[in-house]
């Protein structure tokens, strides 16, 4: 059976495994353990990954990781990274720095980025709304990345496949031969 | 989290027991089950750090599968290296959830390793 | 691939030069360059072709002498005033602390990158035909995406240079609704140009290898219609 990948990051508390839990056709699996770290207000954090998967009608199948968020566990970004056709990063803009957090998964994620797709979902933005997303769209240029970033709630469905439609719209334009006019 | 004082003198006696009294032990740290290093005696402090999170995330993954294969909660990883083994065992206290993590060499008897391994485990569930 | 390599792919590189320092501190501020190479938001060199950041110190007596670029083209370089406490204005404090130096630098790289965007969009030439190929530079603000199919567009012109037929066949939209939008993009300094042939050899990232139908199958899968025709 042939297997694909697609890795969900960011911030602890951003909605990883929610959003995984929005598209899987199973439960997700996740290796979240109670969180002793004071200075996030959370109580469990991921540890490993969250797993969840889609069948696809000829019998592949499509993995989607979700990966811990702390950057003490960037040896799990590496390994859940390789062979993923694409990467969804989610923010917590109510985070006091959240574009520190989002350099934070564009250089931990340098490699897949450039060699693949990336979408950029902000979270929070309701009542978080700076920084707003045309300065996350600036700071994302200047660092030398340029793909979608748009405002996401993952507890809705419909929001979660937007981010998926277009990083999917990436990868299908990438893998096009030239088109002639 | 700050880790009680009496849990971390369990610990650190736990650490040098292993490494004083068991053949081929390298290295042994004790973590909390989200990565964070309690104590520990590795040739190299930065190395602390990785193995805490190492840990944890091998901890979680091993306990995952144990439930997956429907064999119930995982009490201890083993990894088989070219040079010797990494064993982690889970120590739940009722304060906190720990993981003593055990590097030896291939002159270690395994066996051995993992039994004192889950005494000290158990020694730490029960401070 | 390196860690060092990848990002180095992604850093716009920018050329640096250093004049009226003393010599210790034109030393040290070598070396920092170098060592801050694997943090700095931009790859700092003292041997491009255009110089785009001038750190001058007490004894460059005019700046107005500075001159830019290989034979003088281009815009003249930013400059970064480097003195003591007391000295006058200045944006860099001697003796140089490699953290404020990584943020002077990242700071005036970001605002090096952005003018030159915008000087690239200013450039461009009118929308008219297909001889010309658009990038977006940075992903647009929300005021410009909206419109039916705005997003699918920008995000086509994220992923590689688009010329208007290729965007009215892959996006799906009719013609006149992806002019438009190009007009609006290029009103907003947010879009690059070239030949379609030389945008495609430079700009465009390497292809994606995937399965034939991979993407169709997994938009049936999650209920999205069907992307582009492969």
């Amino acid at each position: 059976m042939i297997e694909h990948k697609i890795l969900f990051s960011g911030t602890m508390g951003a909605g990883k495994t929610t959003a995984i839990a929005a598209v899987s056709e199973i439960g997700p699996l996740s290796t979240d353990v109670r969180n002793t770290d004071a200075s996030v207000a959370k109580a469990t954090t991921t540890v490993g990954l969250d797993y969840g998967e889609l069948t696809l009608d000829n019998g592949e199948r499509l993995r989607l990781y979700g990966t811990p968020g702390q950057s003490r566990f960037a040896f799990m970004w590496d390994i859940l990274a390789r062979g993923a056709l694409g990467l969804v990063i989610l923010i917590d803009n109510s985070r006091p720095d959240p574009l520190a957090d989002l350099d934070v998964y564009l250089d931990g994620f340098a490699d897949l980025i450039g060699r693949s797709a990336c979408v950029v979902g902000i979270g929070r933005t309701e009542t978080h709304a700076s920084p707003d997303i045309d300065a996350h769209g600036r700071h994302m240029a200047a660092r030398g990345v340029v793909c979608p970033v748009l405002p996401v709630d993952v507890r809705e469905r419909a929001q979660v496949l937007q981010l998926l439609d277009l990083l999917l719209l990436q990868l299908e334009s990438r893998s096009l031969s030239d088109l002639r006019a | 989290m700050n880790i009680p004082p009496h849990i971390h003198a369990v610990a650190q006696a736990a650490v040098d027991s292993l490494m004083r009294e068991v053949k081929g032990v390298r290295a042994v740290v004790v973590s909390t089950e989200d990565g964070f290093e309690v104590t520990g005696r590795i040739e190299n402090t930065a190395k602390v750090a990785q193995l805490s999170a190492v840990a944890s995330s091998l901890a979680a993954l091993g306990s995952l599968s144990g439930e997956e294969s429907n064999l119930g909660a995982c009490t201890s990883v083993t990894v088989e290296a070219a040079h010797g083994h990494v064993v982690m065992v889970q120590a739940r206290h009722r304060e906190v959830d720990l993981i003593v993590s055990v590097v030896a060499g291939r002159d270690a008897v395994i066996g051995q390793v993992l039994y004192f391994a889950k005494q000290a485990a158990r020694t730490l569930a029960q401070a | 691939m390196t860690d060092a390599a990848t990002a180095a792919l992604r850093r716009p590189a920018l050329g640096l030069s250093v004049e009226g320092l003393a010599p210790r501190d034109e030393l040290l501020l070598k070396s920092l360059v170098r060592l801050l190479d694997h943090r700095t938001q931009h790859q700092w060199s003292f041997h491009a072709e255009r110089c785009d950041l001038l750190i001058a110190g007490e004894g460059l007596s005019r700046l107005a002498a500075v001159s830019g670029g290989a034979a003088g083209d281009g815009p003249p370089p930013t400059v970064l005033r480097a003195a003591r406490a007391g000295s006058g204005a200045h944006e860099l404090s001697l003796p140089l602390n490699p953290e404020v130096l990584e943020q002077a630098l990242n700071r005036a790289g970001a605002a090096i990158v952005e003018a030159r965007q915008r000087a690239e969009a200013r450039a461009a030439v009118p929308i008219l035909d297909d001889e010309q190929a658009f990038q977006l530079t940075r992903w647009p603000p929300s005021e410009l995406l909206r419109g039916p199919g705005r997003l699918a567009l920008a995000t086509l012109l994220v992923s590689r240079p688009c010329t208007v037929t290729q965007l009215h066949l892959r996006g799906c939209a009719e013609r006149s609704v992806c002019l438009a939008f190009l007009h609006e993009l290029q009103r907003a300094e947010l879009l690059r140009s070239d030949a379609p042939r030389a945008a495609a050899a430079s700009s465009a990232p390497a292809p994606v290898p995937a399965l034939p139908g991979l993407f169709a199958r997994i938009r049936r899968r999650l209920g999205l219609r069907p992307g582009l025709a492969s």
